[in-house]
């Protein structure tokens, strides 16, 4: 399990779809109980990609998507098409192999010694955050705004959308790459606001669209649900969620200057 | 736990500096004078602490200092006071080389030019240095390699904002106001440059007289959009009779795109286009 080998045949497996048996999840997880020297960057892989939830892989059909487009524009109020939404709005977690291999073997020369392989997270696999509908959620947004009100259809799912963001946020800090002072919305979301800076290179990314076209329709036709969803997002624990703050209250009448000069001095 | 104050974290550098400007520009004497005390008073100590070097410290400490009064300073409608004036005089001759970037570029901690699909033929400086006939039937004209030269064009549109107000008054008089990628790229350019009210209202003028088929397009209604989002979010705070004459000159183009934005698409997806009023 301490072999980079390894983990780059079990990363082939999973982008070919298939998924560890029950019966080796849980051998690796009784190994890991055991096994008391691995580096801790093998051991997260590990226990990533032997866990039993449904956060490390996809778990809805390829085609999920159709089916909410087809109904979408006669089911957009009804409670259970806002579940099939967020289930295809669901983040997991996508592993692919350490480009940091790549680079070490490419420095090592000049650079001398580099980070062992298996010290952290990153020497050994590359996570990033993919959402259930995948290269099909452009479509799933254009639907939404075929709708006739589709500001209207946003802001109602303003706190899910909001849980969506938490929850992809919650998978890069499993990977030590997000907390409350930072996270991968810095680098993949370089401008809060819409802007041509942001190049969606990251899916998840989407997420402070629909947020940001929610958070408008409700600060100009629902102050005081506005003024709400950013007392919220001040008691999320990443810092994505502090830019929106920021973000929202430069864009907002409904806070008075005295509040937005204390958000800009706190921490 | 962070202990950095947002107004000095990195991560947060563009949502801050477009706050910290519009407090300067906007707030009244008590809320002006708190921020330029916390301006003055710098970033904690310990935010360098990686750096050996007490000049190193200083160095970036007047880095991130300058950064952020270079780009009020830059807003003449509301002029650095006489203390943060005399504060970045005292960087400057630290330091006479440094520059802020240009455009919307200062506010970014990391700004990427990279274009989805193939390069173009055409840089900024290509664009810049063609008449504008020949830039309009480049722009109206060129297929190949088109999302780079768009690029090229929306930049340009920043640089030089006049010019692109010039072509645009062109392109109105182009069969149904002219592509609206075109529109699209060149309004997002202009996003910073529409920072100064004339130009702002010359702009909206201009919009107003667009053809309606243009509105039927979502990307250019959503450029739009966009658009005025950025010059209203300039404008928070502004005396009334400034903001009120602005409104009144935008209501009726905030209404022909949301007609656009909101209205239902035909079964293969394209918006109707019948005329919107």
């Amino acid at each position: 399990m301490g072999t980079i080998e390894l983990v780059e045949w079990i990363i082939d497996k999973f982008d070919t779809g298939r998924h560890l048996h029950a019966r080796l999840r849980r051998a690796i997880r009784e190994r890991l109980a055991s096994e008391h020297s691995l580096a801790p960057g093998f051991e997260l892989f590990w226990r990533i990609v032997s866990a039993e939830g449904l956060w490390n892989q996809p778990a809805l059909p390829r085609d999920a998507w159709h089916d909410f487009v087809q109904q979408l524009p006669t089911a957009a109020h009804e409670p259970w098409l806002w579940q099939e939404l967020q289930a295809l709005f669901r983040p997991h977690l996508h592993l692919a192999k350490a480009y940091y291999r790549e680079w070490r073997a490419a420095i090592t020369s000049e650079a001398g010694n580099a980070e062992p392989i298996g010290e952290s997270f990153r020497t050994v696999a590359d996570a990033t955050v993919w959402l259930e509908a995948h290269d099909q959620i452009n479509l799933i947004v254009q639907s939404i705004d075929r709708l006739p009100n589709p500001a209207d259809f946003l802001a109602m799912l303003a706190d899910p959308m909001s849980e969506l963001l938490e929850e992809a946020l919650n998978l890069y800090a499993v990977v030590g790459q997000a907390n409350s002072d930072g996270d991968p919305s810095i680098i993949a979301r370089p401008s809060v606001v819409p802007h041509a800076q942001n190049h969606a290179f990251q899916e998840w990314t989407i997420l402070f669209d629909l947020l940001w076209r929610a958070w408008r329709h409700l600060d100009a036709t629902a102050p005081d649900q506005a003024r709400a969803l950013v007392r919220r997002w001040r008691e999320r624990p990443y810092f994505a969620f502090k830019r929106l703050v920021l973000a929202a209250m430069t864009a907002s009448d409904n806070f008075a200057p005295e509040e937005k000069l204390e958000l800009l001095i706190s921490v | 736990m962070s202990s950095t104050p947002l107004i000095w974290h990195a991560g947060a550098r563009k949502e801050a500096s477009e706050l910290i400007e519009q407090l300067w520009r906007t707030a009244g004497d008590a809320v002006r004078d708190r921020l330029a005390e916390v301006l003055l008073a710098g970033p904690p100590e310990d935010l360098d602490g990686d750096l050996a070097e007490p000049e190193q410290r200083q160095a970036r400490r007047d880095r991130r200092l300058f950064d952020r009064l270079g780009l009020l300073a830059r807003d003449k409608a509301a002029p650095l006071s006489p203390r943060l004036q005399s504060a970045q005089n005292e960087i400057l001759q630290r330091h006479p080389e440094w520059q802020l970037r240009e455009g919307e570029q200062a506010r970014y901690m990391v700004w990427s030019e990279v274009r989805n699909g193939p390069d173009t033929a055409y840089s900024v400086d290509d664009l810049r240095a063609m008449e504008e006939p020949q830039l309009l039937e480049l722009l109206l004209r060129e297929t190949n390699r088109r999302q780079g030269l768009l690029e090229s064009w929306r930049q340009l549109a920043g640089f030089e904002p006049e010019r692109a107000i010039r072509l645009f008054r062109t392109l109105q008089n182009e069969t149904a106001g002219g592509p609206p990628d075109v529109w699209q790229t060149g309004l997002w350019g202009l996003r910073e440059a529409a920072k100064s009210q004339d130009l702002q209202d010359r702009l909206v003028e201009l919009l107003n007289g667009v053809p309606d088929a243009l509105f039927g397009e979502i990307s250019f209604s959503r450029a739009v959009d966009d658009f005025l989002e950025a010059c209203s979010t300039r404008f928070q705070g502004r005396p009334t009779q400034v903001t009120g004459a602005c409104s009144t000159v935008r209501l009726p183009l905030r209404k022909r795109i949301q007609i656009t934005l909101n209205r239902p698409k035909t079964a293969n997806g394209l918006s109707e286009r019948s005329t919107v009023q």
